[in-house]
């Protein structure tokens, strides 16, 4: 692949790959915004989960760019851990959803009415 | 050639990244984000990795990128549903969530956002001050509070007719139209193996009580809209959703009409649901919704104070139409002094006492209002029924989890 005619449209393509990765260092900081402003736990691990897509896609075009085939498999180990980092939060999110329910029912009890009284005291 | 393919895939990727990325900011509530960036970021990601392997073309790189790009398709969608699930659960604002909510009872939610609740629970002691701002603007909103304009009353089983009173009575005080709805739950005879037997026993026993609504209308002079409605009862019993109409409901029984229960469980099947409905018809309805006991009785009345615009609603909506005659007012419930004067000033000009409960006395487990508070109360003004709303749950009717062995009104306006 290192003939002449193949290091031409390399040169054609070297500044559109340029440009996608700018673009989709954009889509990133986008991303990031949504990530540091919230509003809620829900909405910033979206934020993180988009942003793992992003920068697999980042990967293969660096890849591209730099002709470095390893940042291919930097992206599939980031898609791989992405995943359990994701099941782990959601994870993560029900148990703190369980705890606030449980918080002032003191132990046993239905955790829905707990949950109902403790709304009613603490607002 | 084979290098401009590459390229336009990957352009094409690459915008739907960016389209994506607008998505998540540009969305209201996590789930829409959600579709904006697993849907829009998977493809375009994905093809981005295409575009790079039909760029490159050698083996190792093809093998890499179509692991990854599997590994994607596999994942993004499981992710996405633990995410959605805990979202939902975390009490996350959901636009469009609200009213009918089929996951209502399904799957537990926190009616107030995490974030704000592990906020409350934190910082409750400083808090009064901004406490008491919120709720000025809260009464400012409360003033608003359209009165009711029709009544709307749920017949159900035996205990129509003298529930049926009750409502003709307040509607003749009041001088408002009263519909009565006579719901048949067609979604319960299909459950059973004989629908058209179980049709034929529920519109048998409407039909015995049907004349009694009639002549009622007679004795009271009070003209009564009967609708009868075959099909989605909750629906039917909500009527079209209009803030005006005060909903009146019994508190136990379904639009099966009392069938279910002298079948016996089993008559329904081992797939069917017990026939169990009532205390979600509160939430299709926008307006004021009272389960009411058969007799109306003179006595305290409680309320379940928590600062939310449904209570205010609620206490607003029971002085202000004499709702119940009213010896005394117990509020239960932390609460700041702005609140605590407004509703001093609004029983005062109702004519009712009012008495203030600390909110540390000892609540029994699983139910909302203390012994002192609940004893002798007629009828309780809470901000939401106690969830989840199910007729019977735990082994206690829905009563019980408001005060034990406690039965009267309660009224909602969620």
């Amino acid at each position: 692949m290192i003939d002449a005619d193949s290091t031409l449209v390399d040169q054609i393509m070297d500044p559109f790959i340029t440009i996608m990765l700018i673009a989709v260092m954009g889509a990133l900081a986008v991303a990031a915004y949504r990530l540091l402003s919230g509003p809620g736990y829900a909405d910033r691990f979206i934020a993180v989960d988009m942003m793992t897509g992003l920068v697999v896609a980042a990967c293969a075009l660096t890849a591209l760019a730099t002709e470095r085939t390893e940042f291919l498999d930097v992206g599939f180990g980031l898609a791989l851990i992405a995943f359990v980092a994701t099941a782990a939060f959601a994870a993560f999110l029900e148990r703190k959803v369980a705890a606030t329910q449980n918080g002032s029912g003191a132990g046993n009890g239905s955790d829905e009415t707990a949950h109902e009284h403790a709304s009613g005291a603490s607002s | 050639m084979i290098d401009l393919i590459a390229l336009a895939i990957m352009f094409l990727g690459v915008a739907f990244l960016i389209l994506a990325s607008v998505g998540l900011i540009r969305f209201d509530d996590p789930l829409q984000r959600m579709h904006a960036a697993t849907k829009a970021g998977t493809l375009g990601a994905g093809l981005v990795l295409i575009g790079t392997m039909v760029s490159k073309g050698t083996g190792d790189v093809t093998l890499t990128g179509g692991l990854t790009l599997v590994f994607l398709l596999l994942t993004v969608p499981v992710a996405g549903h633990l995410l959605a699930r805990a979202a939902y659960m975390s009490g996350a604002q959901l636009v469009g969530v609200g009213k009918d909510d089929p996951l209502n009872g399904v799957l537990a939610r926190l009616d107030v956002p995490l974030e704000t609740a592990s906020q409350q629970l934190a910082f409750e002691p400083t808090s009064s001050q901004t406490v008491a701002s919120h709720v000025g603007a809260q009464a400012v909103a409360v003033e608003h509070v359209p009165s009711p304009e029709r009544v709307r009353f749920a017949a159900i089983g035996n205990t129509a007719p003298t529930l049926g009173r009750r409502a003709a009575g307040f509607a003749a005080r009041t001088a408002l139209p009263l519909t009565a709805v006579v719901a048949v739950d067609t979604s319960y005879a299909d459950a059973t193996e004989n629908s058209a037997e179980t049709m034929r026993q529920m519109r048998d026993t409407v039909s015995h009580w049907l004349p009694d609504l009639r002549s009622l209308s007679d004795e009271l002079g009070v003209p009564i809209d009967l609708v009868y409605e075959e099909g989605d009862a909750a629906a039917a019993m909500a009527g079209v959703g209009d803030v005006r109409e005060f909903l009146i409901l019994p508190i136990d029984g379904w639009a099966d009409h009392g069938v279910g229960e002298a079948a016996g469980p089993s008559a329904t099947g081992s797939s069917a649901k017990d026939p169990d409905g009532l205390l979600r018809v509160c939430d299709l309805h926008p307006g004021p919704v009272l389960y009411a006991v058969e007799s109306q009785q003179m006595g305290p009345v409680a309320i379940l104070f928590d600062g939310s615009p449904e209570v205010w609603r609620g206490l607003d909506f029971a002085l202000r139409e004499g709702l119940w005659t009213i010896s005394d007012l117990r509020v239960f419930g932390s609460i700041d002094a702005a609140a605590r004067e407004l509703i001093e000033t609004k029983a005062s000009n109702a004519g009712v006492p009012v008495r203030f409960l600390d909110a540390d006395l000892p609540v029994e487990d699983g139910t909302l209002f203390p012994h002192e508070v609940a004893d002798g109360v007629v009828a309780v003004i809470l901000p939401d029924l106690p969830s989840p709303k199910h007729i019977r749950w735990n082994g206690l009717f829905w009563q019980d989890r408001i005060a034990r062995n406690w039965q009267g009104d309660v009224l909602v306006w969620t």
